[in-house]
């Protein structure tokens, strides 16, 4: 790939990065919301650098042909005077310059074992031939944009035993309210169920919003939601076991209302999922935020 | 080379001109301003048509869960890690252009060994994952940091930074000394590696980092050139990292490995090959860690301790950035200092 090409690519990954966390909530597929600023200013980074790269190479002629030009530039240095002046001379007189000796043509793109001796070294065997893989995010981001994660990646993270949920300390416990709708949050949720001495969930009405994944059972399916510490790579499955409605599609999004089952032995340690029965369940559009 | 540099062809427009004093030069043709001029047209154009054209093509989206589920998947590792490679590289760039070298000679014991420890200790300032801590890494070794030193800091950053310890306390809140055991451990097998590597490391394996401006270039044209370089580079091989573990998340049920869990040396064996897999950012792993419940406490250990120092997006990384033959060799060394030094730390502290 010669300096142009690179420069584009650099620009392209800079708009792609910029596509997905400033014009679109695409990004909040892959990694965390936190992430949208840090996203924002690595795309403007990259578009500004391929920018400044790019005025910087009209400026000095073709990319990396430089260094072995530098090297020849004192060798060349008398010549390129005498023919500078011969030029001039040429225009001022109105005729086609004479053989210019100093077109030193830009070496496109340096094979890395050739010509840059030290300067380039090994390092960069296949180096340049690698940046063609940058073209990848790139497509995808633009022209595949994929959602977030489905009942596909519940399924590959599934393991035996259970994983808890992992206890989240919250400056504001959540506090529910007899005689109305108390929106949770999938943790929230499974907290409460899991470790709560004093029962707040008993009788209390809660909606929950997930996707669908079939459990397997006829009388139960699994509303889900993803939980990420990071991006979609650490994505870990929170799931509640529905009961009382029939199962909507595999993967829409759906708010379930309805009354927490209580745990009828919580003496084992293996940790399944709460389970929830359902009065009310509601098609929704996948949120902005797919992740908890 | 497509044309012989000593071309001695007729005519100005045959190429651009050469840049000393080339403004200076009345009429100068340049044919390269108006082409790039016209790529970038062309590239904004594309940002705009490009996405209906593939909406046309994909329509909506690739339909496999399989395929959507790796795309995804790739995407995050790329989104989570350019960011902290933008910043990694910016910094490594400016530690190249602005900071004098004379500075790390003043900062750093002068002995290689004492230069080890001070260097594994000073990872604990870098607040970042390790997709940062690679290209830091390769602009203190061109700065004249000796390599080991670099090295180890190149280890223990990513893993004992106080982002990645808070984050490590909060996912194992019943359990402090899992802490305590991933300081000490990542620690230990960083500044081990080092000393090795200062010991046992030939020149002809030394990784290749940039070298530094030469004479003649201004400050600023520096930092611009490293960080082109450095994102070419290191950019590519981070998409052969997020391509390697996109796919190895999608194809491996993590039920699979568990189901091993329950044979006490082969689990650390296990957790370790899971974390090089799966190649997760050491600011998250520690939740993964957490989740892994069939695992012991010193197979989560290892898990935390060879993540952030091997996993294939760093390897990837490394090669690109310090050459392959220094790879082959660094990258198990670690593998197996990481797991051993985990080890160890498991059996005292957990």
């Amino acid at each position: 790939m010669n300096r142009t090409g690179q420069n584009l690519v650099l620009l392209l990954l800079g708009g792609a990065l910029v596509k997905i966390s400033a014009f679109s909530a695409d990004f909040a597929n892959y990694v965390k919301p936190g992430f949208r600023p840090l996203l924002i200013a690595a795309g403007a980074v990259l578009v500004l650098l391929s920018v400044a790269a790019l005025a910087l190479d009209r400026h000095r002629g073709t990319g990396t042909a430089r260094r072995a030009d530098l090297r020849r530039a004192r060798a060349a240095e008398e010549e390129d005077a005498r023919a500078a002046e011969e030029r001039h001379l040429a225009l001022l007189v109105g005729r086609e310059p004479a053989a210019s000796p100093q077109t030193r043509a830009p070496e496109p793109e340096p094979e890395p074992e050739h010509g840059h001796g030290h300067e380039h070294g090994h390092e960069h065997r296949g180096g340049s031939r690698v940046a063609w893989l940058l073209t990848v995010p790139i497509a995808v981001a633009f022209l595949a944009a994929p959602p977030a994660l489905g009942s596909f990646a519940v399924r590959q993270a599934e393991q035996t035993p259970q994983a808890p949920p992992p206890v989240i300390v919250e400056a504001d416990p959540v506090t529910l309210e007899n005689g109305r709708v108390n929106d949770l949050s999938m943790i929230e949720f499974a907290n409460l169920d899991w470790d709560d001495p004093g029962g707040s969930l008993r009788g209390k009405t809660v909606r929950l919003t997930g996707f669908v994944v079939p459990s397997g059972r006829r009388d139960a399916w699994h509303l889900t939601r993803m939980r990420i510490g990071c991006c979609a790579a650490d994505a870990l499955a929170m799931q509640v076991v529905v009961r009382g409605v029939p199962a909507p599609e595999t993967d829409s999004w759906v708010r379930v209302t309805g009354t927490w089952i209580p745990r009828k032995n919580h003496t084992t340690d293996a940790y399944t999922p709460p389970e929830l029965a359902a009065s009310r369940v509601e098609r929704t559009a996948p949120p902005d935020e797919p992740y908890e | 080379m497509s044309q012989p540099s000593t071309a001695n062809r007729p005519g100005p427009q045959d190429g651009p001109p050469p840049e000393a004093g080339a403004d200076r030069r009345p009429g100068g043709f340049r044919p390269p301003r108006a082409l790039a001029v016209l790529a970038v047209l062309a590239v904004l154009l594309g940002i705009v048509a490009l996405p209906a054209a593939g909406r046309l093509l994909t329509a909506p989206h690739p339909t496999d869960p399989a395929v959507r589920t790796w795309a995804t998947v790739f995407m995050a590792v790329c989104a989570q890690a350019l960011p902290f490679l933008v910043f990694g590289v910016a910094l490594s760039a400016a530690i190249t252009a602005f900071v004098p070298a004379s500075f790390w000679t003043r900062a750093l014991p002068r002995r290689t060994y004492a230069a080890v420890p001070v260097a594994g200790i000073a990872g604990a300032i870098l607040p970042g994952c390790e997709c940062a801590s690679v290209p830091v890494a390769s602009g203190l070794m061109a700065r004249g940091v000796a390599p080991p030193a670099a090295l180890t800091f190149l280890l223990a950053s990513p893993a004992i930074n106080p982002v990645v310890l808070v984050a490590t306390a909060v996912a194992f809140p019943d359990d402090p000394a899992m802490v305590v055991a991933r300081f000490t451990a990542s620690l230990t097998a960083a500044v081990l590696a080092g000393w090795i590597w200062a010991r046992f490391g030939r020149t002809a394996w030394q990784p290749a980092p940039r070298r530094t401006a030469g004479p003649g270039r201004s400050r600023a044209v520096a930092f611009l050139d490293a960080m082109h370089h450095d994102l070419m580079h290191a950019g590519g091989f981070l998409v052969v990292g997020a391509l390697a573990a996109a796919t190895l998340n999608v194809a491996i049920p993590r039920s699979w490995l568990t189901s091993v869990a329950e044979v006490p040396v082969v689990s650390v064996l296990v957790s370790a090959l899971l974390a090089v897999l799966l190649s997760i950012c050491s600011e998250a792993d520690a939740f993964v860690a957490a989740s892994l419940t069939a695992f012991s406490p010193t197979a989560k250990l290892a898990f935390l301790v060879v993540g952030p120092m091997v996993d294939l997006k760093l390897i990837a990384l490394q090669a690109g950035t310090f050459g392959r033959a220094f790879t082959r060799r660094f990258a198990p060394l670690t593998l197996l200092l990481a797991t051993a030094v985990s080890s160890a730390a498991g059996w005292v502290l957990l």
